[in-house]
């Protein structure tokens, strides 16, 4: 009887799998451009020009900016997403 | 054990049960009938053995039962979870070309602008080479060598 009893016990081990594959969702192409480097003022003495290469800069960081919110925007719904499955 | 789960339909556990538990009470009910009698101790261990491998094994499809309910769940979830973000996707890809487009127009006005009065812009103001000089140093500060 006592050895029934612990030939049964050695039975009883088991492993349950949950098979629910997981990815993160790739990141838009479009965000992860890298920023230009700004331009160099061309050699002038004429202001029209410095202007023109300075707001060009402007322009250029702006954009940038804009990519680095909707990256940080991107990652933090992905992630809330992400993580309200439990 | 589990493994036989997956082998062995589940009513031949929920049948060796009551068999099992028919045949333990057996061994101590029906001592009229001669086979019974003579094999009481040997029909009450094999029982007992068998009726605990089968609950044991309820319990294993018990178990089974509640995570397959909870992966379907889960597959549901995700499958939800899929499709919020690439809606998610397509809404922040919308906003940051808009959001592009807006920056590249105002720069085409302020080009515009620049073209069109750049001799008047000219006409007091001479920049100094050293200014230049400045601007870029400025520009490139940080840049990867």
């Amino acid at each position: 009887m006592r050895s029934a009893i612990i030939v049964s016990l050695l039975f009883m081990t088991g492993c349950v799998a949950t098979p629910v594959n997981r990815e993160f969702p790739a990141v838009p192409g479009s965000l992860t451009a890298a920023c230009a480097a700004l331009a160099d003022v061309p050699v002038t003495d004429k202001l029209s020009v410095v202007l023109a290469t300075v707001t060009q800069n402007y322009a250029q960081y702006r954009e940038c900016s804009i990519r680095v919110d909707a990256w940080n925007t991107w990652y933090n719904e992905q992630k809330k997403i992400f993580d309200s499955v439990k | 054990m589990m493994w036989l789960l997956s082998f062995v339909p589940d009513f031949v556990y929920h049948l060796l049960l009551v068999l099992s538990i028919v045949a333990f009470a057996a061994s101590y009910f029906l001592k009229m009938i001669p086979f019974v009698s003579a094999n009481a101790e040997v029909v009450r261990i094999v029982s007992l053995a068998v009726m605990i491998f089968a609950v044991w094994m309820e319990g294993g499809i018990a178990n089974e039962a509640k995570w397959k309910a909870r992966v379907a769940e889960l597959e549901i979830k995700v499958a939800a979870a899929e499709k919020a973000a690439v809606e998610a996707n397509g809404k922040i890809e919308t906003v940051y070309v808009d959001r592009v487009r807006v920056v590249k127009e105002v720069q085409y006005v302020v080009q515009a602008r620049i073209a069109k009065d750049a001799a008047r812009i000219d006409l007091t103001c001479r920049v100094d080479p050293e200014a230049i000089d400045i601007l870029n140093q400025a520009a490139r500060a940080g840049d990867k060598k």
